[in-house]
């Protein structure tokens, strides 16, 4: 019967700990707007964390031996956490930069009329991405701006770069979509 | 130990397969295709894996902890498929900071950059995409919404306004 309790409790941890970091998140942001979205996303996941850590110390106390729950809490109920917390921070993400998001939503805003492709293709044009992109990751510290020439600040998009950049070319054979 | 070697064994074994199909031919609706290999094939593979597990020594899984790869199998097939549009199309931000990295630290001007983007047309890719999908319709000179549920993108902008109540689009 402990042991069906054990059990039962490492499948819910990853699930609490996602519970946990999508309500740090939604109290983040209403509280601290100004914030930076991906700064959000980084501290509220934390939190979950945190939850999934404070999770595996109770089974200790509850008497679950220290290996069952290492093997368990690191191996299992992590990196379920883990890919919980990154498909809720894409979900969250696409809100925010996803270009066909912003595709259909300028197309409802527009109704029956449609819109014309000059309009779509000027208003999201590359330029215009560019700087609204620019914007942000100078404010969130992933780039330096030293008087319009750009460097690498923070490492962390770089990093999740190189592996989509790495992962795209394993699974699909080539490192861009517009490479011919 | 169980639940690690079932999972482990069942996500590898999928992730093979989708590999080898990917290489061999690119299906039509990646992503969907995707979701179906993952848990569609994880259903198959559980007879498997309960004998993987058996000849491993193991304890055989109890319905708890077939549940518990079942949450394993699903997290990461959501995690890749999310993962999977990066790979199907580029991000333009990833793109952008990957240019910038590439500079090293002499850095790079504004011009570079908008050169950069102007050789990827990130717009109209999307925009192509979209028609193919059916998911948007073009006649003339103008782009509409097709008949579609959109559930994603819906849900996306209703918890984007509702619950971290943020109006505005980032661009």
């Amino acid at each position: 019967m402990q042991q069906m309790f054990f059990q039962l409790c490492h499948l819910a941890a990853p699930v609490l700990a996602l519970a946990v970091m999508c309500t740090a998140h939604a109290i983040w942001c209403r509280r601290s707007p100004e914030i930076p979205g991906l700064n959000a996303l980084a501290g509220s996941g934390l939190a979950g964390l945190v939850a999934l850590g404070a999770i595996q110390v109770a089974l200790l106390a509850a008497g679950q031996s220290a290996a069952e729950v290492v093997l368990a809490g690191l191996f299992i109920d992590a990196p379920i956490y883990g890919c919980l917390a990154y498909g809720y921070a894409n979900f969250v993400n696409l809100g925010q930069s996803s270009v066909r998001i912003r595709i259909y939503r300028e197309l409802l805003a527009a109704g029956e009329q449609g819109l014309s492709a000059r309009f779509l293709r000027g208003e999201y044009d590359e330029a215009a991405m560019l700087k609204v992109r620019l914007s942000r990751l100078v404010a969130a510290g992933d780039l330096a701006d030293h008087a319009g020439t750009y460097t690498l600040g923070r490492r962390r998009l770089w990093h999740i770069g190189s592996c989509v950049f790495g992962l795209k070319k394993i699974v699909l054979g080539r490192h861009t979509e517009f490479s011919s | 130990m169980n639940v690690l070697l079932a999972l482990s064994s069942l996500l590898g074994v999928l992730f093979l397969v989708h590999l080898v199909w990917w290489r061999i031919r690119l299906p039509r609706r990646q992503r969907p295709a995707l979701l179906v290999l993952f848990l569609g094939g994880g259903v198959v593979l559980v007879p498997v894996v309960a004998r993987v597990v058996q000849a491993a020594g193991l304890q055989p899984l109890s319905w708890i902890q077939w549940l518990n790869v079942a949450l394993g199998v699903l997290a990461f097939a959501l995690a890749y498929v999310v993962t999977y549009s990066a790979l199907e199309a580029d991000s333009p931000t990833l793109s952008l900071v990957r240019r910038v990295a590439q500079s090293g630290p002499a850095g790079v001007s504004l011009r570079q950059l908008e050169d950069f983007m102007n050789e990827r047309p990130f717009v109209a890719a999307r925009l192509s995409a979209l028609l193919e999908e059916g998911m948007l319709l073009e006649r003339g000179e103008h782009y509409f919404l097709a008949e579609h549920p959109y559930t994603l993108f819906r849900l996306v902008l209703f918890h984007r306004r509702n619950v971290l109540s943020i109006p505005d689009h980032g661009g």
